[in-house]
């Protein structure tokens, strides 16, 4: 795990180039250009508003689109990132192949563009916050962590899952699938409490529910986040990603004969 | 004796079989099968600080292997192998330049690449733009680069991450005349003031004369490690009894690399004597054809055909031309060829490279086979008065005054 942090910083200077790289790729040559960063969540919003918003059964206090939309920018940064970090080492196979530098780099590069996505949608979502009378609380402190244990959650599996998809790159066919039905089965479009109680139990193991929650939580409801909602996707995430990266290394020797 | 390179009883197998499901299951376990193919078999040498080492050996012998292991780019399956100290590799110049960037945003991207931190590279840039001599195209996408800059920029770069081993690969050969002594000069400097070099070739004669200590692989075993004129005699002397065989025989069959199927593939080169027969072996100013048979997988148009001849390692002559393939073309063999109706190839021993590639865009070929076919040039009576390595039309005349 130190080893990461050591290739970070001794590598900083590609990750910074590959991700500015990543990044103008993106847009470069788009006439919407930096609008595109948020247009995924807000749209994706737009669209369940005007096909849900019949079926809202949660909290009285906030209106759907807020709710929706909240979860879609969390949602779309986890969902991006891990696509692009799952497919990163397939897509640099010509860099892999001639020469050596630590195959991290890559994972963390495609990720990094929508991160960088997830902030202007932040700031964006703020603005409607604030515009709509909800101003900065103490629980907002609790973001950067929450944040923090979301990155980790998708660099563990986008470490290990990019690695699997040098082997089988099925892997990364079927993760737009898996994606789509992860959506619906955490509490995105609708909030926890509306699980049933059989459920409740299962809805736990998903670390993405627990985030999105307490993301929700802190922003809507002006709380800090239910314990077993924070800390539980905590633990998992640090061990998916102790775990990933650890899979990684080791897999890192044989990518260049692979693929 | 400062030892900075050392392998010792190193060995590296590819699998065969690496799609689907058996990939898995030999990643995981990692169980020999008879896929296995051995690239490198009980390798051990050592290269010490300040050497000039060589690598010599004939196609398959595993030199590219080992480069890969040196480069960090694949792992041993058994053996040690200790580097110490930066590694610059000199070869594959251009992986990792981007196109659609500019000049000056990939020399900061490549020196990255290698290892570079951007105070390092602001601080050589100025080095870098004057030894590339690309200073007024700093900032124009690479996309209108031609071959030869693209080369520079990628040598520049990579000269000047400050290594101190630099792998040398002879291909270093192909680009424009003025550059290349550039190159040698710069890194016969780089030899003079300590650092060391690992130079991979497949000419003798080169690695006679630029190296002390060499190592000698033939089919991925270990021939011999040492000073390199006992070792290069040694190599000569070998080669000397495999005249007249495999590829100094006229004609070469290809084989795809399964799993690596490109759009344009080669099949066969021959070298064609007058009758159309394919020959090893030719008479100077006769006539002699290239035939290069390929095979494509989908309609292109503007596929650029080169061909090369070297010479120890020099570039000799080289031509390109352009091909079209038809929808009547997919899958079928097609064959073009280049004819000399006098070649002027004097007495010696020369090695066809041919490559196919979109557009000038050699950075990224559908195929490229380096010494492909050799041939050799026999004297005859008639021409055993010339020297030198080409002859062409002449006369001497005396001037009236």
């Amino acid at each position: 795990m130190i080893m990461l942090f050591n290739n970070i910083v001794r590598y900083r200077t590609l990750l910074v180039e590959l991700t500015i790289d990543g990044i103008k790729a993106r847009y470069k040559g788009t006439v919407l250009g930096v609008l595109w960063a948020i247009a995924q969540p807000l749209m994706l919003s737009a669209f369940c508003i005007a096909g849900f918003s019949r079926m809202w059964g949660g909290r009285a206090s906030v209106s759907y689109p807020l709710f929706v939309y909240s979860s879609m920018v969390v949602w779309t940064l986890f969902a991006t990132a891990v696509s692009n970090g799952v497919s990163s080492l397939t897509q640099n196979s010509h860099l892999i192949k001639k020469i050596y530098f630590p195959r991290e780099i890559l994972v963390l590069a495609a990720v990094a563009p929508p991160l960088v996505d997830f902030l202007f949608s932040f700031l964006l979502l703020m603005s409607v916050l604030i515009y709509s009378g909800i101003l900065f609380h103490k629980s907002m402190l609790f973001l950067p962590m929450i944040l923090a244990v979301q990155m980790s959650l998708i660099l563990g599996i986008s470490f290990a899952g990019s690695l699997l998809n040098v082997i089988l790159p099925d892997v990364s066919r079927a993760l737009p699938i898996a994606l789509t039905g992860l959506m619906f089965l955490s509490p995105v479009l609708y909030s926890y409490d509306t699980v049933g109680g059989e459920h409740r139990m299962l809805y736990l193991l998903n670390p993405l529910g627990g985030i999105v929650e307490s993301f929700r939580n802190v922003l809507l409801d002006q709380r800090a986040p239910d314990t077993q909602m924070f800390l539980i996707p905590l633990l998992m995430s640090l061990i998916f990603l102790a775990l990933g990266y650890r899979i990684f290394k080791y897999g890192e020797s044989i990518m260049a004969d692979v693929l | 004796m400062d030892t900075v390179v050392s392998f010792d009883h190193v060995y590296k197998r590819y699998r065969r079989r690496m799609k689907g499901l058996s990939r898995i299951c030999g990643f995981l376990m990692g169980l020999p099968s008879k896929d296995d193919f051995w690239a490198i078999r009980d390798v051990s040498f050592d290269v010490h600080r300040g050497d000039s080492f060589g690598i010599i050996g004939g196609n398959g012998a595993g030199k590219s292997t080992l480069l890969k292991i040196l480069a960090g780019v694949t792992k041993q399956n058994k053996g040690g192998v200790r580097v110490s100290g930066r590694i610059g590799p000199l070869l594959e110049l251009g992986a990792g330049l981007n196109p659609k960037l500019t000049g000056r945003e990939n020399i900061y991207l490549y020196g990255a690449i290698h290892g570079m931190s951007r105070g390092e590279i602001r601080k050589k840039f100025q080095e870098i733009v004057a030894f590339s001599g690309l200073e007024p195209f700093l900032d124009t996408p690479l996309k209108h680069y031609s071959t030869g800059m693209f080369l520079r920029l990628g040598f520049s770069v990579a000269v000047h991450t400050d290594p101190d081993i630099l792998l040398v690969d002879e291909v270093l050969a192909v680009g424009d005349g003025a550059f290349q002594v550039k190159c040698l000069k710069k890194i016969d400097k780089f030899h003079a003031s300590g650092g060391t070099i690992i130079l991979v070739s497949h000419s003798p004669h080169l690695v006679r004369h630029y190296t002390n200590r060499c190592l000698w692989m033939e089919e991925g075993e270990m021939k011999g490690t040492g000073p390199s004129q006992d070792l290069v005699a040694d190599y000569l002397r070998a080669i000397g009894e495999h005249n007249g065989e495999g590829k100094s025989e006229g004609a070469i069959d290809l084989e795809e690399e399964p799993g690596k199927e490109t759009v344009v593939s080669l099949i066969r080169v021959r070298c064609l004597d007058e009758q159309g027969c394919p020959a090893g072996s030719f008479t100077p100013r006769s006539s002699m054809a290239v035939e290069i048979a390929y095979r494509a997988r989908r309609p292109q148009a503007g596929v650029l055909v080169g061909l090369a001849i070297l010479r120890e390692g020099i570039y000799v002559f080289g031509s390109k031309t352009h091909i079209e393939i038809a929808p009547e073309d997919i899958g079928e063999e097609r064959s073009i060829i280049l004819r000399f109706p006098r070649h002027p190839f004097l007495n010696g021993h020369y090695s066809i490279t041919v490559g196919m590639c979109r557009d000038e865009k050699w950075y990224n070929p559908y195929c490229y086979h380096k010494d492909v076919l050799s041939f050799g040039v026999e004297p005859t009576k008639e021409y055993m008065r010339f020297d030198g390595w080409v002859l062409t039309e002449h006369s001497w005349e005396k001037e009236e005054t």
